[in-house]
């Protein structure tokens, strides 16, 4: 199948250090995507190239299988973007808003964009000057998504957004993905990569690092384990563990990770009389620092 | 089937939608509405005022006397010794409104508006979300375009009614071709210099540096204009002052001088032209 996104070889050098370098990118039609990066690694310089409002210094992109610079108008017709950072005409209410930007799509029937304000619980009446920055969020959401299009690109689309909200918005992304669409978004909370992602780029100063299916970079990525016990314990045979790094003795609490075997460690603690455990996956800055550190020389 | 009748078994895709037309032009002039019934109010007021007093003025000969025998220096600064007469109502437009305030007011809004609506527009980030539709920044940036020139022609066409329906409560004794033709030269040094600034930041993004250079332009122009009365040297120069191309004939008096508005809007369609291709070519910022 066709890749919804491709670059090859793609660079933007501008100013100082920031930009992308040979970013070598391909996304598979009717998957989700997620881009994840550090702020300033490059990830909106991406999706501002692909959308055309930057142009590369040198390689290409091909999105939808079109040009990048050559059928811009094409391209813009069947993607829904979100920028990083949404700004509107503060006077409008929101549903002005909006369909004025249906306008310059060639038009949208009202109940489209009515719907799924509803879905995001957006007040279409309201002025946009007056709104929350999860709410302004919201209407550039119904904008990316309101003609339905081929590709969404979404860059940090979560941000601001309420559980519930985000509720939705999972829901709406899993539909696109159903009817064979696709999107790439950008993020930095890592359940929302697992919920809602089949595969991540991981791009880091410019370069993009490692691609990965999400299963996989989650379980590779380990656990953090904290036991808190009633008596002192002795931290070796936790140390001599395998896969376990990180460990830290305060009083009687214990703190680890470990990407290896949890049976034999939960047999261990189980052998003192345990007050508290929480086990959690680590933060994505977490999993991004073990690519950094064995990225280091 | 298909084949007997000519007709295809499956219709013709339909046509991708197409932006709708002016849509861009329309938002912009409403979102102004505002700030064009403030200009508009203020320059009505200011023209009819300056109109209303003639009819004194003139009746009081000490004051026109006095005022004749201003510097020349003083003179030049507003539209020329040689033009410089108050006991004609069309000398005294001249001075008071032609020869600097009016076109310097129109410009001022011109240069705002031009600077605002795609440099400021897209340093707020305003515009990427306008540019992700079909429409092409070409076609943006000459509907904005359009936007300021059709702001620009409805406080001129204020001056217009101002002159004629002031004029006509005191007896002015402008002809109405006349008051359209000075009107007129002042909306279109405005567009001049609102192009040049619409280029400037279509080209660089940079709100201030467009407002700056629309600014300094047109501060150039019309020391140019004042200067060539009293410095014999500067006299070839004068053609590049749009001021002086425009209201150099003192069209209050003598009516349009046709070829000289059209050398000024060609200008303003090479400043539009170019703005559009750097807008084309250009990365587009955020800050």
């Amino acid at each position: 199948m066709a890749a919804a996104i491709e670059t090859v070889r793609l660079s933007k050098s501008y100013g100082s250090s920031r930009g992308v370098l040979d970013v070598d990118l391909e996304v598979f039609t009717g998957e989700v995507f997620g881009f994840l990066g550090p702020n300033g690694a490059g990830k909106t310089t991406t999706i501002r190239v692909l959308m055309d409002f930057l142009r590369p210094t040198s390689g290409q992109a091909r999105v939808l299988g079109l040009d990048s610079r050559a059928h811009r108008a094409e391209i813009h017709r069947r993607v829904g973007y979100l920028p990083g950072d949404s700004s509107f005409y503060d006077q409008l209410t929101a549903g002005e808003q909006l369909a004025w930007l249906a306008d310059l799509r060639g038009g949208l029937p009202a109940r489209v964009i009515g719907e799924l304000a509803e879905r995001v619980d957006l007040d279409l009446s309201r002025r946009i000057g007056s709104l929350s920055r999860g709410n302004r969020q919201k209407v550039a959401l119904v904008q990316a998504f309101m003609h339905r299009p081929d590709l969404l690109l979404l860059d940090e689309p979560t941000s601001g957004l309420d559980p519930l909200v985000q509720e939705a918005f999972h829901q709406m992304v899993a539909e696109v993905v159903a009817d064979g669409r696709t999107v790439f978004l950008s993020s930095h909370v890592l359940d929302e990569v697992d919920h809602l992602c089949h595969r991540v780029g991981i791009i880091r100063e410019g370069r993009l690092t490692a691609v990965e299916n999400v299963a996989d970079l989650r379980s590779r990525a380990g656990r953090n384990i904290t036991v808190r016990f009633a008596e002192d314990v002795d931290p070796a045979p936790f140390a001599a563990l395998a896969g376990v790094e990180h460990l830290e003795v305060t009083a009687r609490t214990i703190s680890l990770r470990t990407s290896g075997d949890l049976d034999e460690l939960m047999k261990l603690v189980a052998a003192h009389h345990v007050v508290d455990l929480v086990s959690a996956p680590p933060e994505l800055e977490e999993i991004f620092l073990r690519y950094y550190e064995a990225a280091e020389p | 089937m298909t084949a007997v009748t000519g007709r295809p078994a499956v219709p013709a895709p339909a046509a991708p939608p197409r932006p709708r037309p002016l849509r861009i032009a329309a938002r912009s002039l409403r979102d102004r509405r505002r700030a064009l019934l403030a200009w508009s109010s203020g320059i009505a007021v200011y023209v009819a005022l300056i109109v209303a007093m003639y009819p004194t003025i003139r009746g009081d000969s000490a004051m026109t006397e006095a005022i004749q025998n201003y510097p020349d220096a003083m003179k030049e600064l507003f539209g020329g010794a040689a033009n410089f007469d108050y006991t004609r109502p069309g000398g005294y437009l001249n001075t008071q409104l032609f020869s600097l305030m009016m076109p310097l007011f129109l410009t001022a809004f011109a240069i705002s508006y031009a600077a605002s609506t795609v440099a400021g527009e897209e340093r707020a980030g305003q515009l990427d979300l306008v540019l992700a539709t079909p429409v092409s920044r070409r076609r943006l940036l000459l509907e904005k375009a359009l936007a300021v020139a059709a702001g620009v022609a409805a406080l001129t066409t204020v001056v217009t009614l101002v002159i004629l329906a002031v004029g006509a409560a005191v007896d002015l004794g402008i002809g109405t071709t006349n008051a359209v033709a000075a009107s007129a030269g002042s909306g279109v040094v405005a567009l001049v210099y609102g192009g040049l600034t619409l280029a400037v930041g279509a080209a660089t993004g940079r709100r201030a540096l467009a407002v700056g250079a629309g600014s300094a332009a047109f501060a150039a122009g019309y020391l140019l204009e004042a200067l060539s009365g009293l410095v014999e040297g500067l006299k070839p120069l004068r053609p590049l002052s749009a001021l002086h191309m425009a209201n150099g004939s003192v069209p209050i008096n003598t009516g349009f001088p046709l070829v000289n508005l059209f050398v000024l809007l060609l200008v303003v369609a090479a400043f539009v032209g170019l703005a559009a291709v750097l807008f084309e070519r250009r990365d587009l910022g955020t800050s």
